[in-house]
């Protein structure tokens, strides 16, 4: 049986984003925009909707005179995003 | 990269999960940039020392060692600081700070109790570098940093017993084999299992 896929990580970007997160322990906007080479208003939407979703937290501040917004995942991120790849597991080796 | 994809495979997914992870991993090449930074500062200021003291024997020999000090503590401040505007902190990096930090400290508490009570701290220095660069050597299961660690240990003891007079000289060694030789390694490296 086949479980539903999170439509909020089954998409290229927020998946992008979210397999960043889980490495790290905190990341740069900059560091991801530049690793999931995407634009940044595009990326903004995607974390604003994670955000939403409880699935990474989102610091802005100032580093110095510039503008500096990290990420982190969320323990609700982390629950989700295990969820994810093992559907995702069961999808490609459906025997196991 | 954009999210305009109605649909993905779940080969598609697991792909770019693998792609990502693989991005976020510890930066070897950010790490070498300390080693071969402090490397060659202080091998210079081993040979400086030597010089000064042995050759020209004058008693400004130690002079050295508070200025690559304090030149290698401002380079590596403002490389941190750059990098860290556009790198992630990974797990290991943090583990890898936590353990320099540690050194650092002991060491800078080492040298002043040393050099107030007008000891030679040279071969206790080898011995105490001996664990952070065997413990991040360790961590990252890269061989030649755990070789120069093991190198510091057996340095720092033996120049306790043999060519006493040579302890700068002996002191240069075991940074070229513990810091320079590792970092230059260390600096082009790509691996898939840290």
């Amino acid at each position: 049986m086949f479980s539903r896929l999170d439509p909020l990580l089954h998409s290229p970007l927020r998946l992008a984003v979210m397999s960043l997160l889980i490495s790290v322990e905190k990341a740069d906007f900059n560091f991801l925009k530049e690793k999931t080479e995407s634009t940044a208003g595009n990326l903004s939407v995607q974390i604003t909707k994670l955000e939403q979703a409880g699935y990474v937290a989102v610091t802005k501040g100032y580093k110095g005179k510039r503008p500096h917004t990290s990420c982190q995942i969320t323990p609700k991120g982390e629950k989700a995003f295990e969820a994810y790849v093992n559907s995702i597991n069961n999808y490609i080796n459906p025997s196991k | 990269m954009t999210d305009t994809k109605p649909s993905m495979s779940a080969d598609q997914s697991m792909q770019i999960i693998k792609e990502m992870i693989n991005k976020a991993r510890f930066n070897f090449s950010r790490a070498s940039f300390y080693f071969i930074l402090w490397g060659t500062l202080l091998i210079g200021a081993a040979l400086f020392e030597f010089y000064m003291g042995h050759i020209v024997e004058s008693q400004w020999a130690y002079v050295a060692w508070p200025v690559v000090g304090m030149m290698g503590g401002i380079a590596s401040f403002v490389f941190g600081a750059r990098s860290e505007r556009k790198e992630a902190l990974t797990h290991l990096d943090r583990v890898y700070a936590g353990i320099w930090i540690t050194y650092f400290a002991t060491l800078a508490l080492f040298l002043i109790g040393s050099v107030s009570q007008h000891i030679n701290p040279g071969s206790q220095v080898m011995v105490l570098t001996g664990f952070p660069t065997f413990l991040t050597g360790f961590v990252l299961r890269f061989r030649p940093l755990i070789i120069g660690g093991c190198g510091f240990w057996v340095l720092g003891f033996a120049s306790l017993f043999i060519l006493k007079d040579y302890g700068s000289l002996i002191f240069a060694v075991s940074i070229v084999q513990g810091y320079l030789i590792p970092g230059l390694l260390m600096r082009n490296i790509k691996r898939d299992h840290v």
